[in-house]
């Protein structure tokens, strides 16, 4: 199906897609990031994105657009902070202490703690393929792998987080 | 014994851990703001494109914003694989000392050449041709094109950041998250540098998203260096909370050296011109960067 998006006012496809999928993906960055407020400005960069881009061309499915921008920028994200936490200036030390507050709130999971001790690939495989329950073949293809490489990442991960979370047999 | 953690479970685990998590009130208007900016930059960005068009550079220009590609002909094993090369760019925005790295009144050009093969590859070398010195080569370490799409690093500018008369090279080496990391090259007792800021190669933030935004200005009178920067501390419909910082640097050979650090926390909207001051580029002729 193709789906254009044309801001018109009142109930747009864009409100739509936002209304249909913003909290889903909101989730999603925020197991892969572990913060909230890191996740909240993934997401909303991806469909700032996403409309950008469908003012420039179609886009077949602008959910797989969105899912692909997240998990891109979530990646690009991480990176991009563990080089700010050696360069930042003292404003931006201060600004990680409010996603501090909000890594709090999630710590109180002891699943976030364990998903957060992980490799970032094999977070982003069990992720996507157990909590948005995605094919392994559509896995593969979002974090640009093979499907073997996505069946490695995710039974490694699962014996780490048995082993974090102290599943007995 | 620990066992392997069953799939359905861990799925549970997850969905209690994030279940409570939901969009705050207006983070749609939030990403319509941002809309609107996005489409602001990419305009501003055309009329800079069409004034440099106009101005007579348009060669130039192009090479400098989209890199050129040269992939490596038959036989060519062993030779970089791809080049990146930049030369004076649009006559509209150059001053008298832009593209002149070696301070002798004449353009000089540069260009990027990798180093490794393929497309993980991080070694680069920046071929500085400068018409008193000849031909300089730098190597330096940037991220991959795969990381940093499209084509990896690239020449951003050559402007005269620190007022003495040669014009330094600005290059992008990393981005992600609508953030760039951009280091600078500079020419110090006639060898072309990288230059060194707490003591690593430097690696300045530019641009940013919706919680945080970093940029930086030359060309002060003394020539100081500045990088300025938010970020939210509070982010809610109702109440934004932002803290702003701003350094600034002396030039001392190729070393950025501190001088004075300012740092506040400021209640604004995300469009307030109190936040704009701490955003952008404002060194010469550089463009301002618009991400995708």
């Amino acid at each position: 199906m193709t789906v254009y998006l044309v801001d018109q006012g009142g109930t747009d496809d864009f409100t739509g897609l936002f209304v249909g999928h913003y909290q889903q993906l909101l989730r999603l960055a925020v197991l892969f990031l572990g913060d909230v407020p890191a996740a909240e400005a993934v997401v909303q960069e991806a469909f700032i994105r996403v409309h950008g881009a469908v003012r420039r061309r179609r886009i077949e499915d602008p959910v797989a657009y969105l899912r692909q921008t997240v998990v891109n920028l979530s990646r690009s994200d991480l990176r991009r902070r563990l080089i700010a936490r050696k360069h930042a200036p003292r404003a931006m030390t201060e600004a990680a202490s409010a996603e501090d507050e909000a890594h709090s709130a999630l710590a109180r999971y002891e699943v976030i703690r364990a998903l957060r001790s992980i490799p970032a690939r094999q977070r982003e495989a069990v992720v996507l393929r157990y909590w948005a329950d995605l094919p392994e073949g559509e896995v593969a293809r979002l974090m640009g792998v093979s499907v073997g490489t996505v069946k490695g990442y995710t039974s490694r991960a699962l014996a780490r987080l048995g082993q974090l979370l102290g599943e007995s047999a | 014994m620990n066992a392997s953690l069953d799939p359905d479970r861990l799925a549970g685990l997850l969905e209690d851990a994030v279940g409570s998590v939901r969009p705050r009130a207006g983070a749609l208007d939030s990403i319509r703001r941002g809309v609107r900016r996005r489409r602001a930059m990419h305009r501003a960005a055309a009329v800079a494109a069409a004034v440099a068009i106009f101005a007579g550079g348009a060669i130039a220009y192009a090479a400098v914003h989209s890199g050129t590609a040269q992939p490596a002909g038959p036989g060519s094993r062993g030779t970089p694989r791809h080049i990146r090369s930049a030369s004076p760019t649009a006559r509209a925005r150059m001053s008298a000392h832009d593209w002149d790295i070696d301070g002798d009144g004449r353009p000089d050009s540069a260009r990027i050449v990798a180093l490794g093969k393929g497309d993980r590859n991080t070694r680069f070398e920046l071929v500085v041709q400068m018409s008193s010195l000849g031909t300089q080569r730098v190597p330096f370490t940037a991220a991959s094109p795969i990381k940093s799409p499209p084509n990896g690093p690239r020449i951003a500018g050559s402007v005269d950041a620190d007022s003495d008369g040669r014009a330094e090279i600005f290059v992008m080496i990393d981005s992600g998250a609508a953030t760039q990391f951009w280091t600078i090259f500079k020419l110090v007792s006639n060898r072309v540098t990288q230059v060194i800021m707490a003591g690593r190669p430097v690696r300045l933030p530019v641009g940013g998203s919706v919680m945080d935004i970093s940029g930086f200005s030359c060309g002060h009178p003394r020539g100081d260096f500045t990088t300025y920067g938010y970020g939210a501390l509070t982010y809610g419909a109702r109440s934004q909370r932002w803290s702003v910082g701003r350094d600034t640097y002396r030039w001392e050979g190729a070393r950025l050296v501190l001088v004075s650090r300012h740092s506040r926390t400021i209640r604004a909207s995300s469009a307030s011109p109190r936040l704009a001051k701490y955003a952008g580029i404002s060194c010469g002729g550089l463009p301002q960067y618009a991400p995708g």
